[in-house]
């Protein structure tokens, strides 16, 4: 059973890196957009997130007092990378949609403007972001869907590399040398 | 002849000054505007002390705009187009939207179409809704059900009052809404002048000085005839030249100073709620902010917008609390020598006494000195962004500490094994006992069993310990709950409890050991090896930790033992987590004392409340009348409390560098202690406190001591015997022979020089009243009248002998400065003595009461020539000489311009 699931998310991840792209942008409105084309063979996520077949344009919420010097902004654009990771564990594309369309989410980027943390010439935390992703599937601003519900952030929920959904994860790996 | 003569000379003399007699004013540039600003009030320092208590009528707005600006520029990146371009005009729009914001609020309190929100929710007064929230809402927690509260009455706002307000809360008219009655005149009611500050000069001379004299007065009209040198106008953005910060100075004109004294504290309590909770939810916003408003609401604001009482008087009642104080702290942070001398204050030391300490270490502080620097920068901006900066700076460093402890504590708690601590820590002791020769590794082992002991001991022992009832309050507390919410898994309470168990494992292996062979008279203590936190407390911080070495050292003999999984790749030290069962026990206890040490000083740094910031920088005696250290009326009724106490009790340690307590009892009556102040209601605390936890937390601080808190340390040991605790007080020693005690009172000395020959132990007993201070401090709301701050008491009476504490007011009105400048050319000292008491020196009733009513009237400019001649008297106003004719008999009724 645990090996036909592999394969099958092993088929998932072929066809979905191709089939599908996500972008997210600031719209000429002033709003944060997360924008999902899709093709065809995977039509049923963009009507999962939006009911179109081909394009979803969803709203991001702007997270309350996110911009600012508060110690959990702070932790994450610190830890992003280390104590926040990705697991292996490969999101379905169903469990994406549904997050997607109870819009109880925020995107985090090494970019966004909620990162003060960071000079705006260097940005040490774009290397922290992209390695949640593998070298060969990272782009060049990792998103990161961050859980904020009833105007309070939560946890990481998953990441996204290159057409496949990770989920996010508190590491609390050592190494003990007994 | 004679008659004629005279008759001729009279007539003469008047037919001249009729011709051509205008008496001009000229002495300055020539400038427009009216001076709209509030009367300068001076004070010297009892009147100030006093003065805390009063509401003020005017504020400085602070705005940081740094997080803002950035977040700014990153949004206009993402967006496109040319960000810097954008960001300027956003950072504009963010400071208008503020100071609209603040206006808009202002003027519906004024109008009675927002109700006044008690800032005492205990007043009997208080409407029951609102006072059912304030008592459930934490001070350390954010509370949305206010948030809601506050949303039903700004929607509420525009309905029929008399109808809807019932429907919210049972708000009364008279009490809570703002009436005419509360103002001087009626028509300016709604009124608020709003200047944008470039420097901070003799307009604010109040803040430069107590008494003004003909000096001051000379210069306040100097820098009043360039007005537009220090001051613009609110939204005149091409005067803002930082982008990084941006002042303002907001005055309320024309109040009732008997009205306001009862309502202003209410006034600024509620513009500070409304203000914060407007800016995130009121549909008002989009109108200033525009399409910008999202981005605006998603803004910390309480990190970003300070409002700074301008002078003595305050925006919130003094209390003494921990909240209080450690926010007047935020003082500290604007001198500008703050960097160089950062190191050395309290908030940035590992175990911090806490922001009573300030109180302490200077109970008669100067006052309106220029006490924040503000006369050492060019510009109010760059004042500002000093102030900011080091705020910021130390924040950072506390978050960083913060962020570090939680995620020590995180990962140790989920991987290190207890009975693998226990077992490890036998281990080292008895690999240490066996090796009878003192090789490299095993004096290294047993320094870090000696550190290892005398660190949990000060930190844990049951009944005796000092800091465990400080860190029991860390455990009460719920800020590290609240910041790191969804940062880490447990809350705090697991922690502690997590600390409190290897506590128990250290003490019972520690005392399970005969210390005394143990550590035996040949062993030489390396007290570098120490955390800073215990030598700073133990041996008053005359050393520096050198704990580094000893890890260096470790890392030669042993592998660590917790590392990240990157440490097999890097080596570095950074990726160890802990090195060995001894270093991992102890960086748990200094990660619970780091959290101790961030939440000492919570409230200079974090907001809960979602309520603007409105720290009392321009007034030190604020905290110190409140807390009883300053008592402005000192001199009719100051009391000595009087000490006598005797070693009554002595426990031993088990360990030799740490403290034990014994019981010292006051002479009964002399003192009352805190335990009675609990029983007797006395220490009013935070509601979510139950008296009984304050009780047990009191007790725990004080172990079996009746209030005072008495230290006794142990010498036995020659090489060991220096600086074992050295708290500032009234000490006792006693020393001893092996077999009995000889006590040796040493009144008010710090260090004892006990003869070694003939004594093999001493004790010394001192009162540590920083201690009860740093701890009391914390019971939030109140305490009572009573504060034991003994020694700070005896340093007053010294400091009070100069004329400073008799209370003395002076007020002056900035217009009536610059129109005597004006006439005059310089003020003289006859004049001077006139404008200190509210008063006009135009020498002349009818040019003061034309004054009085151009001000009145709201004619802007300013007087360029006048000609008086009783009912055909006539006025040139700047810009435009428009000449306006009057009566001097009835000014008011007569005063018309001149077609």
């Amino acid at each position: 059973m645990i090996s036909l699931k592999i394969f099958l998310l092993f088929f998932a991840q072929i066809f979905s890196t191709f089939a599908w792209d996500l972008d997210f942008e600031i719209s000429e409105n002033y709003l944060q957009e997360l924008k999902i084309s899709c093709s065809d063979r995977d039509s049923e996520f963009c009507y999962q997130s939006c009911d179109d077949e081909f394009f979803c344009s969803i709203e991001v919420p702007f997270c309350q007092n996110c911009l600012g010097n508060s110690f959990l902004m702070t932790a994450i654009f610190s830890e992003i990378g280390r104590f926040y990771k990705s697991s292996e564990e490969l999101l379905e594309l169903s469990d994406v949609a549904s997050l997607l369309r109870e819009k109880k989410f925020i995107i985090l980027t090494s970019h966004i403007f909620y990162n003060i943390f960071d000079s705006t010439d260097f940005n040490s935390t774009t290397e922290k972001f992209q390695s949640l992703c593998r070298e060969d599937e990272f782009r060049e601003y990792t998103l990161v869907f961050w859980e904020y519900d009833s105007l309070e952030l939560g946890d990481g929920l998953f990441v996204f590399c290159k057409g496949q959904f990770f989920k996010i994860e508190k590491s609390y790996d050592v190494i003990l040398n007994l | 002849m004679g008659k004629i003569f005279i008759f001729f000379f009279f007539f003469s003399s008047f037919a001249f000054s009729f011709d051509d007699d205008w008496t001009k004013w000229e002495k300055g540039e020539i400038h427009s505007k009216r001076i709209h600003l509030n009367p300068l009030r001076f004070t010297n320092r009892a009147q100030c002390a006093l003065d805390s208590n009063k509401p003020s009528e005017s504020i400085f707005l602070m705005i940081n705009n740094v997080s803002v600006a950035k977040g700014l520029y990153r949004f206009f990146k993402m967006k496109g187009g040319d960000a810097e371009d954008l960001t300027k005009k956003g950072i504009f729009t963010f400071r208008s939207t503020i100071i609209n914001l603040f206006s808009l609020i202002h003027r519906e309190i004024m109008k009675g179409r927002l109700p006044l929100l008690p800032s005492d929710s205990t007043d009997k007064k208080t409407p029951f809704v609102y006072k059912n929230l304030m008592e459930n809402c934490r001070s350390d927690t954010r509370c949305l059900s206010l948030d809601d509260y506050i949303k039903s009455i700004w929607q509420n706002r525009l309905k029929d009052k008399k109808l809807a307000w019932t429907d919210i809360d049972n708000f009364s008219f008279k009490n809570h809404f703002v009436l005419e009655s509360d103002f001087e005149n009626f028509d300016q009611k709604s009124e608020m002048y709003c200047h944008y500050l470039k420097k901070f000069s003799p307009l604010e001379a109040h803040l430069f000085g107590a008494k003004p004299g003909q000096d001051v007065f000379n210069k306040m009209g100097e820098a009043l005839t360039h007005v537009d040198k220090h001051l613009a106008n609110c939204f005149d953005f091409n005067e803002q030249k930082n982008l990084k910060v941006a002042a303002f100075q907001i005055d309320i004109p024309q109040l009732n100073s008997k009205k306001w004294k009862k309502k202003g504290f209410d006034y600024w309590h509620s513009i500070q709620l409304y203000f914060s909770w407007a800016i995130r939810y009121a549909p008002e916003v989009s109108l200033y902010a525009k399409e910008l408003t999202k981005l605006f609401r998603s803004i910390l604001i309480e990190d970003v917008v300070l409002f700074i009482p301008n002078g003595c008087k305050t925006l919130t009642s003094p209390k003494c609390d921990g909240d209080y104080l450690a926010l007047s702290h935020l003082r500290n942070f604007t001198r500008k020598e703050f960097k160089k001398n950062a190191l050395n204050l309290d908030i940035l030391s590992p175990l911090p006494e806490g922001p009573s300490k300030d109180l302490l270490d200077d109970e008669t502080p100067k006052v309106n000195t220029d006490i924040n620097d503000l006369g050492e920068f060019q510009s109010a901006e760059k004042w500002l962004e000093n102030f900011q900066d080091n705020i910021a700076q130390v924040k950072q460093v506390h978050k960083t500490k913060i962020l570090k402890a939680l995620t020590k504590l995180n990962l140790l708690y989920k991987n290190l094994d207890l009975n693998f601590l226990k077992s490890e820590i036998k281990e080292a002791f008895n690999f240490s006992k066996s090796k009878n020769t003192l090789t490299e590794y095993n004096l290294f082992l047993k320094n870090q069993l000696y550190y290892l002991c005398g660190e949990f001991t000060l930190s844990g022992h049951n009944d005796f310990s000092f800091i465990k009832g400080l860190l029991k309050i860390l455990e009460d507390s719920g800020f590290i709950n609240e910041i790191s919410k969804n940062f880490v898994d447990e809350n705090i309470q697991t922690y502690f409890s997590f600390y409190e168990k290897i506590s128990e494992i250290i003490g019972h292996q520690c005392n399970s050991i005969d210390q005394h062979a143990f550590w035996d008279d040949e062993f030489l203590l390396k007290k570098e090896g120490f955390f800073q936190w215990y030598l700073d407390k133990v041996y008053d911080g005359r050393m520096l930790s050198k704990i580094s070495l000893d890890l260096d050292f470790y890392l030669k003999y042993r592998k660590p033992l917790i590392v990240y999984p990157q440490y097999n790749v890097s080596g570095n030290k950074s990726d160890i987590i802990c090195a060995s069962a001894i270093f991992c026990s102890r960086d748990i206890l200094k990660s619970i004392v780091d959290l101790y040490a961030a939440t000492e000083y919570t409230n200079t740094f974090w907001s809960f409340e979602n309520k603007v910031k409105s720290p009392a920088l321009f007034n030190p005696y604020a905290e110190r009348t409140a807390c009883r250290v300053y008592d402005p009326w000192f001199k009719t009724k100051a009391t000595l409390f009087s000490f006598f106490h005797d070693v009554a009790k002595a426990s031993v340690s088990a360990v030799a560098p740490a403290a034990i307590f014994a019981s010292a009892t006051l002479k009964e009556g002399r003192v009352v202690s805190f335990k009675q102040l609990v029983n007797e209601g006395k220490i009013v605390y935070d509601v979510n406190y139950k008296k009984e936890k304050i009780q047990a937390g009191l007790f725990a601080d004080f172990g079996p001591l009746l209030g005072v808190p008495c230290m006794i340390s142990l010498a036995k040991f020659p090489l060991i015997r220096p600086s074992f605790f050295h708290f500032k007080g009234i000490q006792v020693g006693a020393c001893s022979t092996k077999n009995s005690y000889d006590l040796n009172v040493q009144s008010a000395s710090r260090d004892q020089n006990n003869d070694s020959n003939t004594k093999s132990a001493c004790l010394s007993c001192s009162i540590n009243f920083e201690s009860v201070a740093t701890t009391a401090s914390y019971f939030t709301p109140y305490l009572g009248s009573v504060f034991f701050f003994i020694r700070g008491i005896v340093r007053l009476y010294r400091g009070l002998k100069d004329p400073l504490n008799i209370p003395r007011s002076w007020e002056t009105r900035h217009q009536d400065v610059l129109d005597a400048y004006r006439k005059y050319g310089e003020i003289s000292k006859s004049c001077s003595r006139k404008l200190r008491k509210l008063k006009s020196c135009l020498k002349n009733s009818c040019e003061e009461d034309l004054a009085k009513v151009l001000h009145l009237k709201k004619i802007e400019g300013q007087i360029s020539s006048i000609l008086i001649d009783g009912d055909e008297s006539f006025v040139k106003m700047t810009p435009l000489d428009k000449v306006y004719s009057f009566s001097c008999s009835e000014i008011e009724k007569t005063l018309k311009p001149l077609e």
